[in-house]
């Protein structure tokens, strides 16, 4: 899987693609640092090239989510496929994510 | 078969004496009775010769003794010529007396005493007549010494009146020495008064000659005794003797032949020492006895003679039976033992080719069923068991192309010639399924096949099936057998039923029969169970059947156990229902099981393997035809178990096992989780409150409740030290 960050019309968006299973959970937590460092900003992810994400990956995005309410910035998670999608809502994050 | 030969050796011997010793048993028995019967006739006819003897003896002497008495007696009538004025008127009579018969050599009168005084007391006229010189001399006999009154005679002076006869003397004067015996008869005077003896004396010089001719046997004896028991004549050796026997001969048999004969008896007795036979019996007036004596050993002479002769012959006529029987049995059994011992080797050697022939035919049938691989699809056992060394029945199975290849038949009749039948259409079912896949192509191919020079009018019912191990599609013919069983898993146990099929005929009956291919589908632990009718037609010993019903109902007890446990149980109740019963049929049966064949990934505790899993699972969706939109959550499903498993079953542990399998199931995949790690049920963790704010999400427990949200049928299982999790995804969710 890979993480792309880039400053897209002044919000911080990490470029999500491939696949977020367990063994690419750190490596994902690693490219991410930066929005992790810039949680006080509005953030974004672009999940456009997300194939795939387990609980792993969900866990992520939660942590992302949290820091980001904690020192009040603001996480938007665009272009989910559908599946991913239906994760979300199996697991309830879909009401805890702003989704686009 | 050398111990054959000294078998048949100690045959012919053991033969040979038993009938040598019934042989001189028979001759020993009649042997003896013979000899006893010869010893008989032996005595037998002594007795009589001696009877005839004696008589004829007897006779002779009486009569010439009898002619003097008679003589003497006629001639003392005229007893009044003798006048005591005439001292020679006397020798009238004397003279008469020795002119009758030479027998009387001496003739005197032995007047009592003082008859005539001028001779003084006693006077004895007499004539002595010599035969030689045929003169006679007149004498008184008194002048010669013979003072008859003094003596102790008491015959000679005969008052009583009776003739007696005197005891035998030996006398010898002048020329005469022999043995003598008077006759005396008195002669009385017109008053009846005793005048004088009238004495004839006879020469026994006449009884050793006819004594000498009647005798039988040089080696017999004659004796003659007289009536005090003093021998008067004895043909042995001292014809003089005149001892009394009575101072002799100790043998207490002699005592009483002595006795018997002075008692003037007559018979026969044997003494001991020496061994004699002695006859005896009477002479009459004179008192004596005559007595034949026979040595023993002359009697026994002609029976010992046939004793030896016997014995001879017995011992000849023995050794050459022996050596006859001994050779003759011999000779006789020799070409039997040679014959005996070539069948017994051919015998062996039909044995042995028939022992090769079963081991063959073993070697035909396929029997390792263990080496089959864990996860082809099939699960299969057989078992064939001829009624003799080598049967009619077959069986096959082999894998080719993902499909599974299986027959069982039953040729008709038992034995070699089947066994050769069999063979043929196990080739020709290798054979030609190499390039024909249809069952009832193959069936109708090998009926073909045996057409051709099947003069015999052998056949083979058979059944054959091509099962696709990855469908579970199975088509098959029935060619004339016996129709199998099929059972359908179900939740507790299984539904078993007789297949019904078409009823093609067997093959080798009709050439150009068209045989009809049928078709069914089988599910996973789904089972065929192919049989011979050895199998419903075993007998016990009341000829009863074991029957269809049995048959069933075996299957359908045992039907979760494995195909071997499945057949050997079912093998096992037969054996235990015949019994002792032989076995009638060839017993045949093959067990097969559809399992789906299964999917399996090995991997270890490490969560970096994660994406070989969604390889894995990719793989096995497309495979059992999973639709694609379905695959994302398979996918994740997989993962948040799997990654779970290895997060928690081996706490400090790395390189630990963790196996995901995967089988298709009726409408759905079927996925088996399992690790050996400590004992975690993930079905009894907390369900997160997904209702929860952002922050108050707990980060973990998400993984399980998206599992179950996902999946159908989750269950868990501890088992044997393994954690078990198994999963259903039905495709048409």
């Amino acid at each position: 899987m890979e993480v792309e960050v880039k400053e897209i019309n002044g919000v911080l968006t990490g470029i999500l693609s491939g696949r977020l299973d367990t063994a690419a959970a750190e490596k994902c937590t690693e490219g991410l640092k930066p929005l992790f460092d810039n949680a006080d900003k509005p953030l974004a992810l672009d999940c456009k090239g997300l194939e795939f994400i387990s609980s792993t990956g969900l866990r992520i995005l939660l942590s992302l989510l949290k820091s980001s309410s904690a020192r009040k910035g603001s996480l938007v998670i665009k272009n989910l496929s559908d599946d991913v999608k239906n994760v979300f809502k199996i697991t309830g994050f879909s009401k805890i994510f702003t989704m686009e | 078969m050398k111990n054959l030969n000294k078998q048949l050796n100690n045959l012919a011997l053991v033969m040979s004496v038993f009938v040598i010793g019934v042989v001189a048993l028979m001759f020993c028995y009649t042997g003896y009775k013979t000899v006893r019967v010869a010893y008989k006739t032996a005595i037998d006819e002594l007795m009589e010769d001696s009877e005839t003897t004696l008589e004829s003896s007897i006779k002779t002497i009486s009569t010439r003794l009898e002619l003097v008495e008679r003589i003497t007696t006629n001639t003392a009538n005229f007893s009044d010529v003798v006048t005591p004025d005439d001292e020679n008127s006397g020798y009238i009579l004397l003279e008469r007396l020795t002119s009758a018969t030479p027998d009387i050599m001496f003739a005197c009168l032995m007047f009592k005493e003082n008859f005539y005084p001028s001779k003084g007391s006693q006077y004895c006229p007499s004539i002595v007549y010599d035969s030689v010189t045929n003169t006679k001399k007149h004498v008184d006999f008194v002048e010669y010494g013979f003072g008859y009154l003094g003596m102790d005679i008491n015959w000679l002076v005969n008052e009583k009146g009776k003739p007696v006869w005197s005891p035998p003397y030996r006398i010898q004067y002048k020329k005469y020495d022999g043995m003598f015996i008077g006759y005396s008869v008195p002669i009385y005077d017109s008053n009846n008064e005793f005048m004088a003896s009238l004495c004839a004396v006879v020469n026994l010089g006449w009884l050793r000659e006819i004594l000498d001719d009647i005798k039988p046997h040089s080696e017999s004896n004659m004796f003659l005794l007289d009536g005090n028991g003093n021998y008067i004549f004895r043909s042995d050796t001292t014809f003089y003797s005149v001892d009394n026997i009575f101072e002799k001969d100790a043998d207490t048999a002699w005592l009483s032949i002595y006795d018997n004969m002075t008692r003037g008896k007559r018979g026969m007795s044997q003494t001991k020492q020496p061994p004699l036979y002695v006859f005896y019996a009477p002479l009459g007036s004179t008192n004596w006895s005559v007595a034949l004596v026979y040595p023993k050993g002359i009697v026994d002479e002609v029976p010992n003679q046939m004793v030896y002769e016997m014995l001879a012959v017995i011992i000849c006529t023995i050794l050459v039976l022996l050596m006859v029987l001994y050779f003759g049995i011999f000779l006789i059994i020799k070409p039997f033992s040679i014959k005996l011992q070539a069948a017994t080797e051919k015998s062996a050697s039909v044995e042995r080719d028939l022992e090769i022939a079963s081991k063959l035919q073993k070697g035909m049938l396929p029997k390792d069923f263990h080496i089959e691989p864990e996860n082809n699809g099939f699960k299969i056992y057989g078992i064939l068991q001829p009624a003799r060394m080598v049967g009619g029945d077959l069986y096959d199975y082999f894998v080719l192309n993902g499909n599974l290849f299986f027959c069982i038949g039953d040729v008709s009749g038992k034995g070699v010639s089947a066994s050769l039948f069999m063979s043929m259409v196990r080739t020709m079912f290798r054979d030609i399924t190499q390039y024909e896949t249809s069952p009832e192509l193959v069936v109708d191919k090998i009926n073909q096949g045996l057409a051709t020079g099947n003069s015999h009018n052998m056949f083979c019912t058979m059944f054959v099936a091509v099962l696709d191990l990855s469908t579970g599609k199975m088509r098959y013919c029935n060619a004339g057998h016996n129709a199998p069983i099929i059972g359908h898993r179900k939740s507790d146990g299984c539904f078993v039923e007789y297949m019904r099929t078409e009823t093609n005929v067997a093959v080798g009956v009709l050439e150009g029969f068209e045989y009809v291919k049928e078709e069914t589908t089988l599910n996973d632990g789904d089972f065929i169970f192919l049989y011979t009718d050895g199998v419903t037609e075993a007998e016990n010993i009341e000829k009863q059947l074991f029957g269809e019903s049995r048959t069933l109902k075996s299957i359908e007890r045992n039907c979760n156990k494995d195909a071997q446990g499945v057949v050997e149980a079912l093998f096992g109740e037969i054996s235990g229902y015949a019994e002792n019963a032989e076995q009638s049929d060839d017993i045949t049966m093959l067990f097969v099981r559809y399992e789906r064949p299964k999917r399996v990934l090995d991997l270890t505790n490490d969560v970096s393997q994660t994406p070989l899993l969604a390889e894995w699972v990719d793989g096995v969706c497309k495979d059992f035809g999973l639709p694609e939109s379905r695959l994302f959550n398979v996918q994740l499903v997989l993962e948040e178990v799997v990654v779970n498993v290895m997060k928690y079953a081996y706490p400090g542990q790395e390189g630990k096992p963790v196996t995901v399998t995967a089988s298709r199931t009726d409408n759905g995949i079927k996925f088996v989780i399992e690790d050996n790690g400590i004992a975690f049920n993930p079905l009894e963790m907390k369900e997160p409150d997904i209702g929860m704010a952002a922050e108050e999400r707990p980060i973990g427990g998400l993984g399980f409740y998206i599992v179950r949200q996902l999946v159908d049928e989750v269950a868990y299982q501890r088992n044997k030290g393994k954690n078990i999790l198994t999963m259903t995804i039905e495709f048409d969710k």
